[in-house]
């Protein structure tokens, strides 16, 4: 869940940097922000944006994930808070200023996890180290050895899982000792499965060349028309969210007493913020339904 | 450029005694197509690495003589030097793609030369449309099919622009259809680019007609070096059995040319008085059952009931059913051969047998016990399980320390049965040795008898053959066909309709999860078109039952028989 899926979608081909950059300004905005509205509004923006890269499936096992979480920070911060005075009911503990303050930090968790999400599904780790100079070379390809390997030894250990077990190893019955020492048959081919490939892998990568000196550098991503677009959006969306939590626009106050939920002093900010961040998702859905 | 010259060449891997490689001299001239023949552990891929400089710059050990590709020198030429001249595709795609995606698996190879992004981009550009990988460009190297991946090592050595291409067995780990496509590509790039190709291959049958010229080694020499054909008569002379079963039917005849192709065949045999009667090989009593998917057996198998499944339908987590409806019986005694396409769901069916996977839908139900109720575990003292790679069975350091641990795994005491199966599978000799140490054929028989050591009444094999040389092939499915013999059933995925022919008694055709051709061998091959061993392609409408090489020679025989006392070196 949350890995990279290659789609074929405008988000998959925006340039990682500008994935960063939304993802980074709704990280940033959703720990800015503590009004209900304006979280609500962030993880409106950022659940879409998710649903945009991630498709359906994605988004399903997300909120079967997070939800559950959200919840109980909700039902946590109701049964634990005793600083709200409007009591649902008299006698009881349970006060509204601690259930809004708990659906606004379950909305902020909602948020900052869909952009992590967001980041996840739809940027290659590589692409995004090979940014900075330090992973440019060697380090970068260990690391790109690395991502395509793994995968790799995780389907080659599977496969020698389903062999041994099929062998009669009993790897998740039996007593404890006898479990540990059958394992052995599982982690004794991996190794060796494993030095031969490094071995073989090794060869190819020499007999292409591999230690012939100074590696030049291909960056495979390019910047697209769409991609200045869009960051024009983020940076726009994230002005407006700056300039609101700097006029006190996305701030609340939950206690003693919740202040009243839509007395905004400079809407036109959080317009800007969501009109902004708004953009590439518009995008997103104009070139998956139109521009393809 | 593209000119190679050996000159008595001999090599020592670190630490052996014995030479890989012994006096092997030879030269290619540029542009020439090159088969490397040999059966396994002859030394074609220790002369590949020599020729593409990792022998001595990767391996080490101990070299004399001269090797000059491309005008260089490989001993004194390095790598960066070398990769630009000779490129090199080895057996397994899986284990030389090196970067995560198409594009920059591409680049890879140019960026160790330090090549400019500008140059990068425009190879990568030329390479990926010439090898139709364009609409791939940026997918993950981990999503593309086997037949994807090789054709991507192809296109990452080819973007160098070497002038010498090395490949050693590019097609063994591929299905026929892709092995096809790979060949084709290489006889293109060979033809229309001018490069010099030499590919070590075991299935001669696949390449035999696309090479110029024929190279065979034998226990580390060169023992023959020529023209195909002349090749193949002097190959027959040493040992029939390297030899595709075409070849090796009319080379031990005094034909004046040897057919390599099944047209070059087919001529032959008219010229020979074969009449074509298209009524001979049809069959149409048979024809239209095959073609619906089959409920029931054939009547005529032997034994009693090891598996039966009833109405399998199996769908993964993801949603995509795989299997639809099986309905299949396997009686002792069988040896059956379950073919299809990839993705038809063979592999899918065949873990069914040992509850590895439990049915969606329906039963199966193996020995009496319904694998439903039961653990894997449990089922192996039924269903023995052969991989596709016998190395995720083998990791102790002798072969009876492998065998005496299936035992152990069961809790049960060797009584003998270590011993016996040693003796069965022909390893007696090989007991003491690393299962690692051994060859590709020997490995094999080592994790077979690895499984049979506990006795099983079902054995599952998936892709037996891959990677195996005729003779090799003739082994295990001699040894096969002792099994059942003995009693057992055998349960065979593969794509080798040779083998099929010669081994199976029984053939089930899978597609897109379904079982649309069940029978007798004679029957369901005599059904098909393309999936048909190259013997019976050769006799097709010239006589009726050929699918064997006995078969084939008997009926060859027979018009023989007719020219006897007269000479037949015109033909």
């Amino acid at each position: 869940m949350l890995t990279y899926l290659p789609r074929d979608d405008l988000w998959h081909k925006l340039n990682s940097l500008t994935v960063l950059a939304f993802s980074g300004t709704i990280f940033l905005l959703a720990l800015l922000f503590s009004h209900p509205i304006c979280l609500l509004l962030l993880a409106a923006i950022a659940l879409t944006g998710l649903a945009e890269a991630g498709g359906r499936k994605e988004m399903r096992e997300f909120l079967y994930l997070s939800a559950p979480m959200a919840m109980a920070i909700l039902v946590f911060n109701l049964l634990v808070s005793r600083s709200g005075t409007t009591l649902f009911y008299a006698g009881w503990p349970f006060s509204l200023e601690a259930a809004v303050y708990g659906l606004a930090m379950s909305l902020r968790l909602l948020a900052l996890t869909a952009a992590f999400g967001i980041l996840s599904v739809s940027v290659r780790p590589e692409d995004l180290l090979n940014k900075s100079p330090f992973f440019a070379g060697r380090p970068g390809l260990a690391l790109a050895l690395g991502l395509r390997l793994f995968p790799v030894l995780l389907a080659e250990q599977e496969r020698i899982v389903l062999a041994q077990r099929a062998r009669g190893v009993r790897l998740a019955s039996g007593p404890r000792l006898n479990r540990l020492r059958n394992l052995l048959a599982v982690w004794q081919p991996l190794l060796l499965n494993t030095l031969e490939k490094a071995w073989q892998l090794g060869e190819a990568m020499q007999a292409r060349g591999l230690g012939s000196g100074r590696r030049s550098v291909y960056k495979v991503e390019r910047w697209r028309r769409e991609d200045f677009l869009a960051l024009a959006g983020i940076f726009a969306g994230l002005a407006g969210g700056i300039a609101a939590a700097w006029q006190g626009v996305a701030n609340f106050n939950f206690y003693p007493r919740l202040e009243p939920l839509f007395s905004f002093g400079h809407p036109w900010w959080l317009a800007l913020m969501a009109a902004g961040l708004s953009l590439p998702l518009i995008m997103a859905w104009r070139w998956r339904h139109w521009a393809k | 450029m593209g000119k190679v010259k050996v000159e008595t060449l001999t090599y020592y891997y670190p630490r052996s005694s014995k030479p890989a490689l012994e006096n092997v001299s030879f030269t290619v001239q540029p542009g020439s197509f090159v088969l490397l023949a040999g059966g396994s552990g002859s030394g074609k891929s220790t002369l590949l690495r020599a020729l593409s400089g990792l022998i001595p710059h990767f391996y080490g050990g101990r070299m004399a003589g001269t090797v000059q590709v491309g005008g260089l020198d490989t001993r004194r030429a390095g790598p960066p030097a070398l990769a630009e001249v000779v490129g090199c595709v080895f057996q397994d795609p899986e284990n030389q793609l090196v970067m995560p995606t198409v594009e920059a698996e591409v680049a890879f190879g140019l960026q160790n030369l330090g090549f400019s992004p500008a140059l990068i981009r425009r190879r990568v550009a030329e390479v990926l449309q010439f090898f139709g990988l364009d609409h791939l460009r940026e997918a993950e190297v981990r999503q593309l099919s086997g037949g994807q991946k090789q054709k991507l090592a192809l296109a990452g050595v080819l973007a160098l622009h070497p002038s010498i291409l090395l490949l050693d067995e590019p097609t063994s780990q591929l299905d026929p259809v892709s092995a096809e496509e790979i060949l084709q590509l290489i006889k293109r790039i060979n033809e229309e680019n001018g490069l010099t190709i030499i590919l070590a291959e075991q299935r001669l049958e696949r390449c035999l007609h696309l090479a110029d010229e024929l190279l065979f080694l034998e226990n580390g020499r060169l023992v023959g070096q020529g023209p195909s054909a002349a090749m193949v008569r002097e190959l027959s002379r040493r040992d029939s059995l390297l030899l595709p079963p075409l070849a090796r039917l009319f080379a031990g005849y005094h034909f004046k040319d040897l057919p390599l192709t099944v047209k070059e065949g087919r001529t032959l045999l008219r010229a020979m008085g074969f009449k074509e009667d298209g009524a001979v090989n049809k069959m149409p009593e048979n024809k239209n059952r095959l073609m619906r998917p089959q409920k029931k057996p054939p009547a005529s198998t032997p034994g009693n009931t090891s598996v039966k499944i009833e109405n399998l339908g199996f769908t993964y987590p993801g949603g995509k059913e795989v299997l639809k409806g099986i309905s299949l019986e396997l009686k002792q005694g069988e040896v059956v051969a379950l073919i299809g396409a990839n993705g038809a769901g063979k592999s899918t069916l065949a873990r069914h047998f040992n509850g590895l996977l439990k049915p969606v839908r329906g039963r199966v139900v193996v020995g009496g016990r319904d694998t439903r109720r039961y653990q894997v575990e449990d089922m192996a003292d039924l269903v023995g399980y052969l991989p596709q790679n016998p190395n995720d069975l083998l990791f102790h350091p002798t072969v009876r320390r492998e065998l005496e641990f299936t035992l152990t795994a069961r809790g049960l005491k060797d009584a003998g049965q270590v011993q016996e199966a040693l003796h069965l599978l022909e390893l007696e000799d090989l007991a003491q040795a690393d299962p690692r140490d051994l060859s590709g054929g020997e490995r094999q028989r080592a994790a077979l008898a690895a499984l049979l050591v506990g006795d099983p009444q079902v054995l599952v094999l998936d892709e037996p053959t891959r990677g195996l040389d005729y003779r090799l092939k003739a082994k295990l499915g001699q040894l096969l066909c002792r099994l059942a013999e003995a009693g057992k059933t055998v349960f065979i995925i593969t794509h080798d309709a040779g083998f099929v022919a010669e081994y199976a008694g029984r053939v089930i055709f899978l597609s897109a999860g379904e079982i649309v051709a069940d029978g007798p061998k004679e029957e369901v091959l005599a059904g098909f078109y393309f999936f048909t061993p190259q013997l019976y392609r050769l006799f097709y409408n010239f006589k009726t039952n050929v699918f064997t090489y006995e078969q084939a020679r008997k009926a060859l025989e027979e018009v023989l028989a007719a020219w006897s006392g007269r000479q037949l070196s015109w033909l």
